[in-house]
């Protein structure tokens, strides 16, 4: 297994397009349910967007295990991405918006 | 002192005389004298430019005591003035002006669209029943931090369109009063910039100094010499600034931000939408006017009445959004596309090769395309 560092600027990318994905999802689930309360989701995806954002004025810290970390955020924000067309229940999209952010939170970790 | 301007006002003399001539006897394609006005040219050469700008480089009231005999002497010499290149460097500057004024207009997140910004995470907060101290107020607080990265780049851009501005004034007026302060600020305000976003460097002091020695005003070969320096300073610069926004770093650190807010207040847009509190007529008659189509008076009525139709603009709403996302990250590559232009096009006018600017203004069309995508003259949804 490669241990090279990705730069900080694919890094940061895969946590932009994390919250970019994650806001996709709130938007989805409000346009299929506008009457439901969408709080849980809407809090996910804030949680995304602070991941992302906090990452943007930090440095990223030299732990090659960074880049699996990545790799398992980016397949989530993927698979966010083509459930867009499908899912419409808002309890699903918590489920799913979970993932992203632990995975999101966990790279960000990784900016010091 | 009063020598060399007395010189300069004999050498502009003769140039201008030998343009005159050269309009005056100006041959058409059907091999007919131009009838092009002595006296006009006069006017546009002498005193002022066609914008109506005094001409500092050639005050008229020394002109008018000229005598017309050392005048005409010099004419010989005026086949060989550089006029030529100054108006491919006056050219060149007013495209790098341009193109800088207009990739900032791009860069630029006003204070008015972070205020946008706060109010429309104050709106969702509030739709989604969740306190601020949940999330946003972080944030707010992290794009402030990137916001300022922005405004360093901002201030880049600005005196780029300052130092090219100068450079215009000097190559169509000889007027260098302006352009030594002007590089000063666009090398100090690089310096700047490179150290907010991380890639801190400095620009030598030769690069920023020696334009002013010879005098505000400055004309003839003096003034193409100055010209060219200008030029290679800018080129410099714009060097260093190229180098700094072409680091995948820099551009991840500048360009999530614009598509991350507006991508928030797209969201507040589109709950509103969803929640219909805006009118469909807008979409409507866009989707109608190929065919001639307008929306009739009880549209929304209908749309709320059918799920599917409902649907289908709130998909169009969606992916407006997503557009204005992406011209944004569009832009930042367009602009960086844009400073290469011009650095290659510094390079060929101090080689002497004719410049084009073809590139440049197709690039420079395309940030005003992308410009008007991000902030659409009317924003929102509502007609």
């Amino acid at each position: 297994m490669s241990t090279v560092m990705p730069d900080s600027a694919s890094v940061l990318s895969s946590l932009a397009a994390a919250a970019d994905a994650a806001r996709q999802a709130y938007m989805t689930a409000l346009q299929a349910n506008p009457g439901q309360d969408l709080s849980p989701l809407y809090a996910k995806e804030m949680a995304a967007m602070n991941a992302w954002s906090g990452a943007t004025a930090k440095a990223l810290g030299p732990n090659p295990t960074v880049k699996a970390a990545q790799a398992d955020l980016d397949t989530a924000t993927n698979g966010v991405r083509g459930d867009l067309a499908t899912v419409k229940s808002v309890a699903a999209w918590v489920t799913r918006l979970d993932n992203l952010v632990q995975l999101a939170v966990k790279v960000a970790g990784y900016f010091v | 002192m009063g020598a060399d301007i007395e010189q300069d006002v004999y050498w502009k003399s003769a140039q201008t005389l030998s343009r005159i001539l050269k309009e005056s006897i100006r041959v058409s394609p059907d091999n007919t004298v131009a009838t092009r006005s002595i006296v006009r040219c006069n006017k546009k050469e002498i005193g002022h430019s066609m914008s109506g700008r005094p001409n500092k480089r050639f005050p008229v009231r020394r002109v008018k005591a000229l005598p017309l005999v050392i005048a005409g002497a010099l004419l010989a010499s005026c086949a060989t003035m550089p006029t030529a290149k100054l108006s491919t460097a006056a050219a060149l500057a007013k495209a790098g002006e341009v193109a800088a004024s207009q990739m900032q207009r791009n860069v630029t997140i006003s204070s008015a669209s972070l205020d946008l910004f706060v109010k429309a995470v104050a709106f969702n907060d509030g739709f989604n029943a969740t306190p601020a101290a949940a999330g946003s107020t972080t944030l707010i607080a992290n794009v402030k931090v990137i916001q300022g990265n922005l405004v360093q780049y901002e201030n880049l851009l600005q005196s780029l369109s300052s130092a090219y501005s100068a450079m215009d004034d000097l190559a169509e007026y000889g007027a260098s009063t302006d352009l030594d302060s002007a590089v000063s600020n666009l090398a100090s305000d690089t310096e700047t910039f490179s150290k907010k976003v991380g890639k801190e460097i400095t620009i030598p002091a030769d690069v920023t100094k020696g334009l002013q020695e010879s005098g505000n005003v400055v004309v003839g070969s003096v003034q193409t010499g100055k010209v060219i320096k200008a030029s290679a300073q800018i080129e410099s610069i714009l060097e260093k600034i190229v180098a700094i926004l072409s680091e995948p770093t820099v551009r991840s650190a500048i360009t999530p931000i614009q598509p991350q807010l507006q991508g928030v207040v797209g969201q507040a847009a589109f709950i509103l939408y969803t929640q219909g509190v805006y009118t469909y007529r807008p979409i409507l008659d866009e989707l109608g006017a190929p065919l001639g189509l307008e929306s009739s008076s009880n549209a929304d009525a209908i749309v709320r009445s059918n799920k599917r139709v409902e649907a289908g603009l709130a998909g169009v709403v969606n992916q407006t959004v997503n557009s204005q996302i992406a011209s944004a990250t569009e832009a930042y590559d367009q602009g960086l596309a844009a400073l290469r232009a011009l650095e290659q096009q510094h390079k060929k006018l101090q080689s002497g090769e004719a410049i084009t600017l073809q590139n440049l203004s197709d690039i420079v069309a395309n940030l005003r395309a992308l410009a008007q995508v991000s902030a659409p003259p009317t924003t929102g949804i509502a007609k």
